[in-house]
């Protein structure tokens, strides 16, 4: 017999008959409970999935062009079944879900409308896109969408958005051609009231004539009792009311707090590159800066880690979906992502910068080459041989294990 | 092309379901999960934002230790043979009180003297009602051992042995944790103390088994609690390659719409996206609140499984903040790993004040960098703050006001613990995530995003589920129920015990079907 050294003594008066009676009282307890079927579905269930749909279906309901650019209006496509588009928080993108001429292919942009636009009874997005030398599915969409055409998006994704927890209230925004929409988005929320920041949107155009949804910015800085303003940053045009160059960091210093603000980077790699150089100069520290999707990595065989044996070949990819398998080619300098997309294989992805996990797959076999820079994987991931096909390069036959992309 | 065919189909790759999972496959049969997220583990998981790795959610594994007498969760791991990173948390719990009469703050560490001994340090005169209260707690401890030697179904001969052996057990199973402390003479704020850990285990003490009370918390001083290095993924992915080794396949981004079920006996199930999958044998990691209210048709929903959904409460749901700040835990002056932070030490009107958004102020602080040292960068730290809600306190929440709740309960929360603490947070903040019950709703799919499954009432406490968890709650054939919702109750542990014990069940069922 153990021992224990405990007071038996405190025990007395218990029985072992309550334990023994455990399951009739149980059964008792169930006896006498109702026989309806209980509610499974909760406020938090519903709030879960209109938030964050799978998917939503959209008609296109008006398209307004730009010049190099046209604005999307999208309205939910009821007969799809989206009753109406999801809430979001100013400066969160939607992924579009694009098949044409074999691809398939997911691109996300900016929702560029308020988040109050969704809300209300007439639900829409307005998505703006720019036609751009490398972007083949920008140029589809430019070229394709019209009036009714059916688009499917994702729910709004992404963290590049104002929060109070985090952000001080002076924002400067630091913005390059199509990189306006998520501000212009930010601006008219707090134009209709659902954001209460001071914004200063630093916008970088060639000149006055090219400047992105010009006209709407004003309006929104109006409607803002002051809260937004808008500085046009030209660097091939002088103009009165305007600055004159890039937005180098004596810029920024003209129109900053540099004790209180929060600095939000939006725009094509060349203006992320260039402030790469400007915003250090600044001294600010790291939380204060904070920059939305990097995009496409691109052509990585010119990277110092790239190792040079893979370069100029290209890959045999065996790619798993359940119990099925689809051969496929890869060259070394193309993602694993696109090489699918263009072979038509459904393969999810939302951020294409590696960061949000979505395209995350398994990597059975072979090796890969991630740029460091886009390693955006858990810790296990990279022990358990997951990876980012939207930044993995081949460097090897591969057998990848990819999750279907849901119909 | 024939398709393949399963032995055995588990539904949702939750820590339960990967547990089920890979028992199966490791006794040799054809499993196949299925799991609606592009990720395993449901809770157990993580997420990265800029430069951090967030732990989803606050766990501490129980029965682990090490060494030559590993506790059973350690034993039923490594059997598994999870490749996994495990560190001990080198204490147990900070808790503190702001009851302005009766309040405390208090750290108590890892072991069983050193714990005895902080507590008579803070409660001058408890050392002799605490020594009783461990040797119970240990008592009950070998009890749980033995029981499951008989895999908690003692016949015959072994009844009666429990009955010699164990009648202490039995004595201490029905009776609460507080009437128990009470009954053993423990000072209040001893008590109060002692009590701290009820968070983990949904239940207050009023209502919770003094037995399954303190053998856990015996269970975290004497073996540690214990965590995976790369945060629980690590845990999720070894199963998942494990599970793979051993012959299992698993399917993510495949969500189970319906269960087929043809007069009470389990025939196969079906995808969203319209497969289906003959298969008699089915583990069911979901709640059956959700298997029953979705995926079942309803005039196949035995009527006594909607009498048990019926008796029993919905377990709390799930309110965290995620911080990644930019100095370390030592600059800020954040200490410990996990402090409780209450505004009273009575656990049933912490309990009552957690039904509310109004009236609920306490939160557990948790702080991963100072479990593992390089949780993050150099310069950084992890710090997150978890509350549980006793009651659907998200159910007027509309879309519009629901960024602006979420943020201010979050703002309000860490505004408080500044206060506290003493320690600047909120100018530090280099990244932030708040998880509400809509978001632990929208990855997990349970009812008002319960992340503990049912409350462990008295009368539904671990003892009488595990007792029925064989024969009596098994209501339709070849579906099993397993998981934080489950006879062992909620946590990650716990949680593997399910899966583990309902893959024997099935593997049973299956012989008995032969």
């Amino acid at each position: 017999m153990m021992k224990y050294g405990y007071d038996k003594s405190k025990l007395k008066g218990l029985g072992v008959k309550p334990f023994l009676d455990m399951e009739n009282v149980r059964n008792k307890k169930i006896e006498e409970a109702g026989d309806s079927l209980a509610q499974a579905v909760f406020n938090s269930n519903i709030l879960a999935s209109k938030l964050h749909p799978d998917v939503q279906y959209c008609l296109v309901k008006e398209v307004i062009d730009r010049g190099n650019a046209k604005s999307f209006v999208l309205v939910p496509d009821k007969e799809s079944g989206t009753e109406s588009l999801s809430y979001f928080r100013a400066g969160q993108y939607i992924s579009v879900a694009l098949e044409f001429e074999g691809n398939a292919v997911c691109k996300p942009y900016s929702i560029c409308s308020s988040p109050l636009d969704a809300l209300c009874d007439d639900s829409s997005y307005m998505i703006t896109v720019e036609r751009n030398k490398t972007g083949f599915a920008s140029d589809y969409i430019l070229d394709n969408w019209k009036p009714d055409s059916k688009v499917m998006v994702s729910g709004p994704l992404g963290d590049f958005y104002w929060t109070g927890l985090r952000d001080s209230e002076n924002v400067v925004a630091i913005a390059g051609g199509s990189g306006i929409t998520p501000f212009y988005s930010m601006a008219c929320a707090i134009a209709d009231g659902i954001e209460d920041f001071s914004l200063t949107i630093l916008y970088g155009n060639r000149c006055f004539d090219s400047i992105l949804l010009r006209i709407e910015l004003e309006q929104a800085a109006l409607r803002s009792r002051g809260k937004v303003r808008i500085v046009n940053v030209l660097s091939d045009e002088m103009r009165p009311g305007c600055e004159h160059g890039f937005i180098s960091s004596e810029i920024i210093r003209k129109y900053t707090d540099l004790e209180d603000c929060t600095i939000l980077l939006c725009g094509p790699r060349a203006m992320y590159s260039y402030e790469d150089t400007q915003i250090p100069l600044l001294g600010l520290p790291r939380r204060r800066v904070r920059r939305d999707l990097f995009g496409e990595y691109g052509d990585p065989t010119g990277d110092s880690l790239y190792p040079v044996l893979a370069k100029g070949k290209t890959f045999k990819i065996t790619v798993i979906m359940r119990d099925k398998e689809t051969v496929i080619s890869c060259p070394s300098e193309m993602t694993l992502l696109c090489a699918m997309e263009k072979a038509g294989v459904h393969a999810p992805s939302d951020c294409r910068s590696g960061q949000c996990g979505w395209c995350r797959s398994r990597l059975e076999s072979g090796n890969v080459y991630v740029p460091s820079s886009m390693d955006g994987r858990r810790m296990a991931d990279e022990k358990f041989g997951w990876i980012h096909p939207c930044c993995s390069y081949p460097l090897s036959d591969i057998r990848l294990e990819i999750t279907e992309l849901k119909a | 092309m024939s398709e393949k065919t399963y032995d055995a189909v588990v539904i949702g790759a939750g820590n339960g379901g990967l547990s089920a999972a890979a028992y199966l496959a490791k006794e040799g049969k054809r499993v196949l999960v299925l799991e609606k997220n592009n990720l395993p583990g449901g809770c157990a998981t993580s997420f990265r934002r800029g430069r951090f790795e967030f732990e989803a959610t606050l766990h501490e594994l129980c029965q682990m230790g090490d060494g030559p007498e590993p506790g059973a969760v350690r034993q039923l791991l490594d059997d598994y043979g999870l490749d996994v990173d495990w560190v001990p948390i080198n204490e147990s719990f900070s808790s503190v009180n702001r009851d302005p009469v009766n309040g405390f703050d208090v750290f108590m560490p890892d072991g069983v003297q050193a714990f005895i001994d902080a507590m008579e340090k803070a409660v001058p005169g408890s050392r002799e009602s605490m020594t009783s209260v461990m040797e119970l707690a240990r008592m009950c401890g070998d009890g749980v051992k033995w029981l499951a030697g008989y895999h908690n179904e003692p016949e015959g001969l072994a009844k009666a042995e429990m009955l010699m052996r164990y009648h202490d057990l039995m004595k201490v199973v029905p009776v609460s944790t507080d009437d128990m402390l009470r009954r053993l003479g423990v000072p209040d704020k001893a008590r109060e103390i002692f009590e701290s850990y009820w968070d983990y285990v949904s239940a207050d003490s009023t209502q919770m088994s003094f037995a399954v009370y303190s053998f856990m918390t015996y269970t975290y001083l004497s073996q540690k609690p214990w965590i995976a290095r790369k945060r629980s993924h690590e845990i999720s992915l070894a199963f998942d390659r494990r599970i793979r080794e051993m012959g299992g396949d698993i399917w993510y981004r495949s969500e189970v719409k319906r269960i087929d079920i043809e007069e009470g006996q389990a025939k196969g199930v079906e995808l969203s996206d319209g497969r289906y999958i003959p298969c008699p044998w089915i583990i069911s990691n979901l709640m059956p609140h959700v298997v029953y209210g979705r995926m079942v048709e309803p005039s196949e929903v035995p009527l006594r499984e909607k009498k048990l959904m019926n008796a029993r409460i919905m377990g709390q749901s799930c309110f965290t903040i995620y911080l990644g700040l930019d100095a370390s835990a030592q600059e800020i002056g954040l200490k410990g790993y996990d402090t409780f932070v209450r505004t009273t030490g009575d656990t049933h009107q912490q309990f009552e004040n957690a039904s509310s958004l109004e009236t609920h102020k306490d939160y557990c602080v948790t702080v991963l960098s100072n479990a593992i040292q390089d949780a993050s960068e150099k310069g950084t730290c992890l710090l997150q703050f978890s509350k549980f809600f006793t009651s659907d306190v998200f159910k007027d929440v509309s879309i519009k006001d629901y960024f602006k709740l979420k943020d201010k309960i979050a703002l309000d929360t860490i505004k408080d613990y500044e206060k506290l603490s003493g320690c600047d947070i909120r100018n530090h903040i280099e990244e932030v995530v708040v998880a509400t019950p809509e978001t632990w709703a929208r990855y997990i799919g349970t009812p008002q995003g319960d992340v503990y499954g049912y409350v462990p009432v008295s009368w539904d406490g671990m003892f009488a589920r595990v007792t029925a968890g064989h024969k009596i709650d098994h209501a339709i054939r070849g579906l099993r129920f397993c998981g934080g919702h489950g006879t062992q109750m909620d946590g990650y542990s716990q949680a593997y015990l399910s899966g583990a014990e309902q893959a024997r069940y099935t593997l049973l069922d299956m012989k008995e079907a032969r």
